[in-house]
């Protein structure tokens, strides 16, 4: 068995039976998606995102979509455990959709509604507001079949990969990390100002005048923090002087992810193609 | 055989930049190569600065004046880079949260090693080696959220380890640590010992653990090493130590007792296996009677206030990740009592004890607070019935005088000023901080926070107070200052609750203990009959003090299993010798 990492040592996967933590949730080292290398999934992420926003034609629209809910099945997340962050993305793309409605003045053959405003729904806007929230909802799900599938290591190996500074990967690393930190500890100070009294009821203005009351002491706690964690990386020989490193984690290229990789790129030149020099894919 | 000296300090003084007193007076010190040198000595004494100078962070990366010289394998560690000498010397931290710095195990033990440029072979030998060491193979893909604080401690070790260095130094290890964390790094520790040579200093306040792992011990108090000896020799000297805020394991604090009362003249043992050997041979297989056993006071029910303050029924509570932190919780609290909350990390105690604030409202079940059901009430109205120090102290205050902060309290409850002032007045006396009041909070050091902390609940007047984790991260001493207050607190009417994972001080001072395990109530009992039961400590990870584990292990002898203090246990042998 290889190392689910991208280790590019054949190695037993460690933590055999443990499931592995993405930036939102858990997921099996077993996942399809676990084979594919990082860089193959940010590059098809940005892909498909991409051809998303650019496609406003409504069956395309819709299978994009399916093909992303495919994906979705794919790749082994129970839907029980992100069904609420999906209900929050179509719940907060709708009330987009709706308030983008609104405020359209896209002339069509029929006028549904005119409002006070000046603005008006015609056929065409629900058309148009349809695709509006179909390429937003095929993005976001794009990006969280990534951020379910993907770790902050991983996401870090393939920017490394793009031959990003070593710095600004480091940089990256240690403010997601530093960031479970803090909100800890910002967690930690309401509840403590919370018990001797203090409560957030009021104007903005109080509440803003409150929250220095978190913001002081969590600024004393996270620079202090910071510098121990300086420390830390001192103590192993961490420097910003250009020395020679290497990395533990190697991206491992398989058949499937050059085919992946071409795939995407391949459906973003035909989508670019068809739309601006064929002129399909467009909203009429 | 020639002997190498590793370490060579010179009439080390090193002052903070922008402070006008030396933290470090004059520091000589030599440690030889595979030796085990132990640092200890109270709070603010210059343990971790001494630790700075010797990895090279003191004078490479913090400003300050230095004086003196510090040779690492013969070289002044002024004359070298950071890198080569973090290479040779390995420095483990406090806090295991500040020094995991990658989103894996397997990045956080490479870290290291890519910043030095090893090859990937190497590396993941190196990893496989230092993970083995402490026992964390198979975690390579964990997350740092997944990990415990010891687990995080052993990583934070293996990623040291992993660079091989010929020198180790342990900053406090297992100060943030609870008790199965703290025994899992010790064995690490022995482990590396054993196995590998390495030379190494361990600052440590625990004295019990400190004298199985090193050869030499040293005494730093206000920034001078004040004594040197190997570990029999150091901790003879008890009430020396203890006026320095050391204290002696306590079996040789018990020996230390008994030789001063003439009954016994033998070298002081250090550790337990040795009190144990020796007890034996002075009692020569004498079965002490049962007449000179301890006669249990248990706190008579009839004595406490009849109408529970805390009534806590079937609590039951998940936190919205799914974790259920608490199942079905029966628990009833009366005025004046003084409760300690055990268990390990991830036991459920910091979650039942916010419930006693509204600062989690139970999700079945019922908390009353003083007649108040939880549920309707807010934080606000309870926080005038109960007072939550936290464990950080610093988490709480954010004014400019010590006044104003304590002051903050009883002014949120809508107070008129001057009785805000009067409480704050009562409130800064009780915790001795009254002639403080116009400084600012953060001139103080980590124990006067603490008091300052425990004066802004108290100027609430609260009822009920309880103390999360007062004692960690603090020497004995001022763990026992804390613990004196909150007697003090207690004979004045106040019910103490306090979370804590020092064993030694609970049976010092609590009077009930209350053992939580996975969320469940494993144990509701007065604590001599609590620590006596030391099969349910161990299903709880908990492990009483060395005194009372002296006396289990002499049970067949006759010895009581319920022992708790060292005073109980010198009563028992003077009986037992005078006979």
């Amino acid at each position: 068995m290889s190392c689910p990492s991208c280790g590019d040592r054949s190695k037993p996967p460690p933590g055999t039976g443990i499931r592995l933590r993405s930036f939102l949730f858990y997921f099996s080292p077993d996942s399809p998606y676990q084979k594919i290398n990082p860089l193959t999934k940010l590059v098809m992420m940005v892909t498909i995102s991409t051809v998303a926003f650019i496609i406003e034609n409504i069956y395309a629209n819709l299978i994009l979509l399916l093909i992303i809910c495919a994906g979705l099945a794919f790749a082994h997340i129970s839907f029980g455990s992100f069904k609420k962050v999906i209900i929050a993305i179509s719940g907060l793309l709708l009330i987009a959709a709706l308030t983008h409605a609104f405020f359209s003045q896209i002339p069509g053959d029929i006028v549904y509604f005119n409002f006070p405003w000046g603005s008006y729904i015609t056929e065409r806007t629900i058309h148009y507001v349809t695709i509006f929230y179909l390429k937003f909802l095929a993005a976001s799900l794009a990006n969280l079949i990534f951020l379910c599938t993907t770790r902050e290591t991983d996401l870090i190996v393939a920017l490394r990969f793009l031959h990003l500074p070593y710095i600004l990967c480091f940089m990256f690393a240690l403010t997601l990390r530093l960031m479970s930190i803090l909100l800890d500890d910002w967690w930690a100070l309401i509840q403590a100002q919370r018990a001797r009294g203090m409560d957030f009821k009021g104007s903005i203005i109080e509440r803003l005048k409150k929250l220095q009351q978190i913001i002081f002491p969590l600024l004393t706690s996270i620079f202090k923090k910071i510098e121990d964690t300086n420390y830390a990386i001192l103590a192993r020989g961490f420097t910003l002087s250009d020395v020679q490193r290497t990395s533990i984690r190697q991206l491992r290229w398989r058949f499937f992810d050059y085919f992946l990789l071409t795939l995407s790129i391949v459906l973003l030149v035909v989508v670019i193609i068809a739309k601006y020099y064929y002129g399909y894919l467009s909203f009429r | 055989m020639k002997v190498i000296e590793e370490i060579v300090v010179k009439d080390l003084w090193w002052r903070y930049k922008d402070r006008r007193k030396w933290t470090l007076k004059g520091i000589n010190l030599e440690v030889k190569k595979g030796e085990s040198v132990g640092i200890t000595g109270p709070s603010g004494a210059g343990k971790t600065t001494l630790c700075m100078a010797i990895c090279g962070l003191i004078p490479h990366e913090i400003p300050g004046e230095m004086k003196g010289t510090v040779k690492v394998s013969g070289t002044d560690t002024g004359s070298m880079e950071l890198r080569d000498i973090v290479r040779n010397v390995g420095i483990l931290f406090q806090d295991p949260e500040t020094q995991f710095v990658s989103m894996s195990v397997l990045d956080e033990v490479a870290f290291g090693l890519e910043n030095f440029g090893y090859s990937s072979d190497e590396m993941w030998r190196r990893i496989e080696w230092a993970l083995k060491i402490v026992g964390m193979e198979g975690y390579e893909e964990k997350h740092p959220l997944e990990l415990s604080g010891g687990e995080k401690q052993r990583v934070a070790l293996a990623s040291i380890l992993a660079l091989q260095p010929r020198i180790l130094v342990l900053d406090e290890p297992t100060s943030n640590l609870d008790a199965v964390g703290r025994e899992d790094v010790f064995s690490a520790i022995n482990t590396l010992k054993e196995r590998s040579g390495t030379t190494m200093i361990i600052v440590e306040h625990d004295t019990e653990e400190l004298v199985n792992l090193v050869d030499r011990v040293i005494l730093l108090y206000g920034g001078e090493l004040i004594s040197e000896s190997a570990p029999e020799e150091f901790f003879r000297e008890v009430d020396f130590l203890k006026e320095r805020g050391v204290w002696a394991p306590q079996v040789t604090e018990l020996y230390y007792k008994l030789s001063q009362s003439c009954l016994l003249r033998c070298k002081l043992p250090i550790t337990f296996d040795m009190a144990q050997r020796i007890i034996r041979d002075i009692l020569n297989d004498r079965k002490i009677s049962p007449s000179w056993l301890l006669s249990e006071k248990p706190v008579a029910r009839d004595t406490l206030d009849v109408r529970p303050v805390i009534a806590v029924k079937n609590l039951w509570y998940t936190y919205p990740d799914g974790t259920t932190a608490l199942q079905g919780i029966d628990l009833v609290i009366h005025k004046g009592e003084y409760i300690a909350f055990l268990g390990r990390n991830g036991s459920g105690k910091t979650t039942l004890a916010k419930h006693f604030i509204g600062l989690l409202k139970p999700f079945n079940g019922q908390v009353v607070i003083d007649g108040i059901d939880v549920r309707g009430a807010s934080v606000k109205e309870l926080a005038s019935k109960v007072g939550y120090v936290f464990q950080n102290p610093d988490h709480q205050l954010f004014c400019e005088s010590i006044e104003e902060e304590v002051g903050y309290g009883p002014k949120n409850l809508g107070l008129s000023k001057s009785e805000v002032k009067k409480r704050v007045k009562k409130a800064l006396e009780t915790v001795d901080m009254f002639p403080y009041r116009e400084e600012h909070p953060f001139s103080f050091g980590k124990a006067e926070r603490q008091r300052i902390a425990v004066a802004s609940v108290l100027a609430m007047e609260p009822r009920i107070i309880v103390v999360d984790e007062p004692t960690t991260g603090q020497d004995m001493g001022l763990s026992k200052a804390m613990m004196s207050l909150l007697d003090c607190l207690n004979k004045k009417g106040k019910t103490i609750i306090v979370i804590t994972h020092n064993l030694r001080l609970v049976a010092e001072h609590a009077k009930r203990v209350v053992i939580l395990h996975e969320g469940k109530l494993l144990l509701d009992a007065p604590t001599r009959r609590a620590f006596a039961q030391s099969e349910l400590l161990r299903k709880a990870h908990l492990r009483p003090p060395q005194i009372t584990q002296l006396s289990q292990a002499l049970r067949d002898i006759g010895f009581p299993s319920d022992v708790l203090t060292v005073d109980e246990m010198c009563n028992l042998m003077r009986a037992a010798l005078s006979s």
